[in-house]
């Protein structure tokens, strides 16, 4: 069985998907699911560096990319990029950070976790 | 998947109401162009504020072709304007193999990189409220009608 080994969330402080729609919801998941999450302000040089490495390898990488986006660290060492906000609306990225946590990824780490 | 289906999908599942950012901020509602490979969020008044297309495989030469072609009195649509996405069933929430890359979006937001401060003279691009054609004009001009409606 592969189980999630870290999350990591790539945002912005000013970013209304982010914050409390994504990060905060994050964060709490990982808790739960007894992991790391990792945080990467993309207005802070050295973890902008990072996110752009993550978001150009894994994620959904233009030049002015958007966020928040979200990352699965398996501990088999895959990484998988698993959402991105939505343009359309904040609702929209809530609804998909919901539905991300009700997947079979996270329903199945939490009750190996 | 076929390209209506990804289409039917844009329509019902990424379709919500939002504010007109950059204009009025009255509420902005997504309307199809064409054959709804393309969309854009438009206000009363006809201010298109973001245009998205959708596709299980993106191009973003053509669409960034494509925006230039309907901004041309505007100036340059760079790479760094056009923001892309990847949508997964578990986001979505649909009933399918829940990691499955269902369809990609690509974004183009009039006026991102500008602030409250600039002219609100300048040109910008909305939407005839006859059917599917962009038209450039004055920001804060109040006309709804592409100049062939307008005869």
């Amino acid at each position: 069985m592969v189980d999630i080994k870290a999350l990591h969330v790539v945002y912005a402080t000013w970013c209304p998907h982010c914050t409390s729609t994504t990060v905060e919801t994050m964060k709490k998941a990982a808790e739960g699911l007894g992991v790391p999450c990792f945080l990467y302000d993309i207005d802070n040089p050295e973890q902008e560096r990072k996110a752009d490495q993550l978001v150009r390898k894994y994620g959904d990488w233009s030049e002015d990319y958007l966020v928040p986006q979200v990352f699965v660290e398996m501990n088999d060492g895959e990484i998988r990029h698993v959402l991105t906000g939505y343009s359309e609306g904040v609702e929209l990225t809530r609804r998909a950070v919901a539905n991300l946590l009700k997947s079979p990824l996270f329903a199945r780490a939490s009750t190996h976790g | 998947m076929a390209d209506e289906e990804i289409r039917d999908l844009a329509q019902n599942l990424l379709n919500v109401e939002t504010k007109c950012y950059g204009h009025c901020g009255e509420t902005a509602s997504l309307e199809r162009i064409g054959d709804g490979t393309v969309s854009c969020y438009v206000c009363p008044g006809r201010y298109v504020s973001r245009i998205i297309t959708y596709g299980e495989e993106l191009d973003l030469k053509r669409f960034r072709e494509y925006l230039r072609s309907i901004t041309s009195k505007m100036g340059e649509v760079e790479d760094a304007d056009i923001r892309v996405a990847s949508r997964y069933a578990w986001d979505l929430g649909l009933d399918r193999r829940t990691d499955e890359l269902v369809l990609r979006e690509a974004y183009w937001t009039q006026g991102y990189r500008r602030t409250k401060s600039d002219d609100p003279e300048r040109p910008a691009l909305f939407l005839c409220s006859n059917g599917d054609s962009f038209f450039v004009q004055p920001l804060s001009s109040k006309e709804m009608l592409c100049q062939s409606c307008r005869k």
